[in-house]
């Protein structure tokens, strides 16, 4: 009786003993991966798209530019086809 | 009509005044009706014309390009002057500290910078079509254009102002100009020629590069600006040049008089087609795009109308491009130029033509690319883009028509070889097939090939 009772003493003072890096080796779920974006291989189209872009870059598209911008990424988006060998 | 060697030998040996052939310079400069000036340099001009003169007085030698007026695009740095890469955006900026290291080369060969010389706004276009300091008017047709985006560079030389000039080349910005107005244009190996204290439009393709009215000035001004010596010809001294004419799209896109030309210089010549070509040209049209956008998206961000608007949409269009396809398009260049280079390794020069066809007018700037209409703003450089791609040099070399519409080929030739571009060029010229035709109304005397070689 009275060795069981050192026993549990020692297995209590050992485990507040326990180095802290022995207790970060514990076991425990992996912190969820936080959400990815696609990485983005086409070019913007539409109005909302690439006023949505522009505002990420902080590239405001003023009222004037807009359909010039549009047609010039028109523009980029069929060279962006034709080099990967897509129809334009 | 003195070219530039002829022009330096006078002054040297002390039969003609630097003062005084900058003066009529000057008085010429003012007075041009091209839209190819933006900046007369009356003071530096005089001061460095006194001192050339001074030297000569002396016995001393003032150099091989001793009193040479000559101006450049507006993206050089000219110190004293803001540089304003041909925008009204950058008017007013601060003015450049020192000359850019091209002019400073040019200057310690005895060249004297007389002007500042109109471009599209900030290099993006292939037709001087500027909405801050107007459109350069071509030479020999004073209704169509002259070519950009180095368009005065080209125009004041053809105009028989100056001897030479300097231009940029990032996509065929010296070689379309020089191939409109009829002159000699190189697009160097690509980043041979100094660009310290040239304003950026996209640095994969920047280039910089002159434009004269032979030859013989063209080899004497590359070598002032590489420091080398042109070394005669082919490297192992034969003389003989492996040829090929680039054919497929090369061929598609070009007029009779080009493919005749080509055909004659080269009949037996076998005809290569370089793999893929419009993907080359495809990807270079965007990486231009994005580097553009990129070095202007601070400027767009916050003055977006002081920009010229038409260069102002292409260059936001660039700037929304997304990092992932920049890096496809930089990959598949990677792949596409070691390809070509291994294709090419047996050729001393390709033919090609230098542009699609003639000048266009100003009132309807369009022309035919695949049987449809589009933008010469554009469109121009779409045989001059693709080999922009591969970093080889290329000589826009005019095709001897006088009286008529100019219009040039491309002699391009393989990596730190111009010199077997300029002997090639040399021979083409003494055999009547290229050389300048003066426009009528240019300044004055007549350069024929023969007396040109």
């Amino acid at each position: 009786m009275r060795g069981a009772v050192i026993m549990t003493a020692w297995r209590i003072v050992i485990r507040f003993l326990r180095p802290r890096e022995t207790m970060a080796q514990i076991p425990v779920d992996p912190p969820a991966e936080p959400p990815v974006a696609p990485i983005r291989r086409d070019v913007p189209a539409g109005d909302a798209e690439i006023a949505a872009v522009a505002a990420a870059r902080g590239l405001p598209i003023l009222p004037e530019c807009a359909p010039g911008v549009a047609a010039n990424l028109a523009l980029l988006a069929r060279h962006a086809r034709i080099m990967r060998g897509e129809p334009a | 009509m003195r070219g530039v060697l002829e022009t330096a030998a006078a002054v040297r040996a002390g039969t003609l005044s630097a003062r005084a052939l900058v003066e009529d310079t000057l008085i010429a400069l003012v007075a041009d009706t091209h839209v190819a000036v933006t900046r007369v340099l009356h003071d530096r001009a005089r001061a460095e014309a006194d001192a050339i003169d001074a030297m000569v007085a002396a016995g001393r030698d003032p150099g091989p390009l001793a009193g040479v007026p000559y101006g450049v695009k507006d993206l050089f740095d000219v110190c004293g002057l803001p540089t304003t890469a041909g925008s009204g955006l950058y008017a007013d900026a601060a003015p450049a500290g020192a000359d850019a290291e091209a002019l400073a080369r040019l200057t310690a060969a005895g060249a004297i910078c007389v002007a500042t010389l109109n471009m599209d706004e900030f290099a993006y276009g292939f037709a001087t079509i500027n909405a801050a300091y107007g459109t350069t008017r071509n030479p020999s047709d004073p209704s169509r254009l002259a070519g950009g985006s180095s368009g005065g560079s080209a125009a004041i030389v053809a105009a028989g102002l100056l001897a030479f000039s300097l231009g940029s080349d990032t996509n065929g910005s010296i070689r379309v100009p020089a191939s409109l107005c009829g002159l000699y244009g190189l697009k160097p190996t690509h980043g041979d020629l100094p660009l310290g204290g040239v304003f950026p439009f996209a640095e994969s393709f920047d280039d910089i590069g002159p434009f004269t009215r032979s030859v013989e000035d063209m080899a004497l001004v590359w070598q002032v600006l590489a420091g080398r010596r042109v070394d005669g010809g082919r490297a192992d001294g034969s003389g003989d040049f492996r040829v090929a004419r680039l054919g497929g799209r090369f061929r598609e896109n070009a007029e009779p008089v080009q493919l005749a030309a080509i055909d004659a210089i080269a009949p037996d010549a076998p005809l290569v087609e370089l793999p893929e070509i419009a993907r080359a040209r495809s990807a270079a049209f965007l990486i231009t795009a994005c580097e553009g956008g990129a070095l202007h998206r601070e400027a767009l961000a916050g003055q977006a109308m002081a920009f010229d608007p038409q260069v102002r949409d292409r260059l936001i269009a660039g700037a929304l491009l997304p990092e992932a396809l920049y890096q496809e398009a930089q990959a598949f260049r990677a792949d596409y130029c070691a390809r070509i280079r291994a294709l090419v390794a047996d050729y001393d020069v390709l033919l090609a033509p230098a542009t699609p066809t003639f000048a266009p007018a100003i009132a309807d700037p369009r022309i035919l690319i695949d049987g449809a209409l589009s933008p010469a703003r554009a469109d121009l450089g779409i045989h001059t883009q693709p080999i922009t791609f591969t970093g080889l040099p290329s000589l826009a070399v005019p095709l001897y028509r006088p009286g008529e519409l100019p219009i040039g080929l491309q002699l391009i030739g393989r990596a730190g070889r111009e010199a077997d571009l300029f002997a090639f060029a040399a021979k083409l010229e003494a055999d009547g097939i290229t050389g300048y035709g003066m426009p009528q109304g240019a300044a004055s005397g007549h350069c024929m090939p023969q007396d040109a070689a």
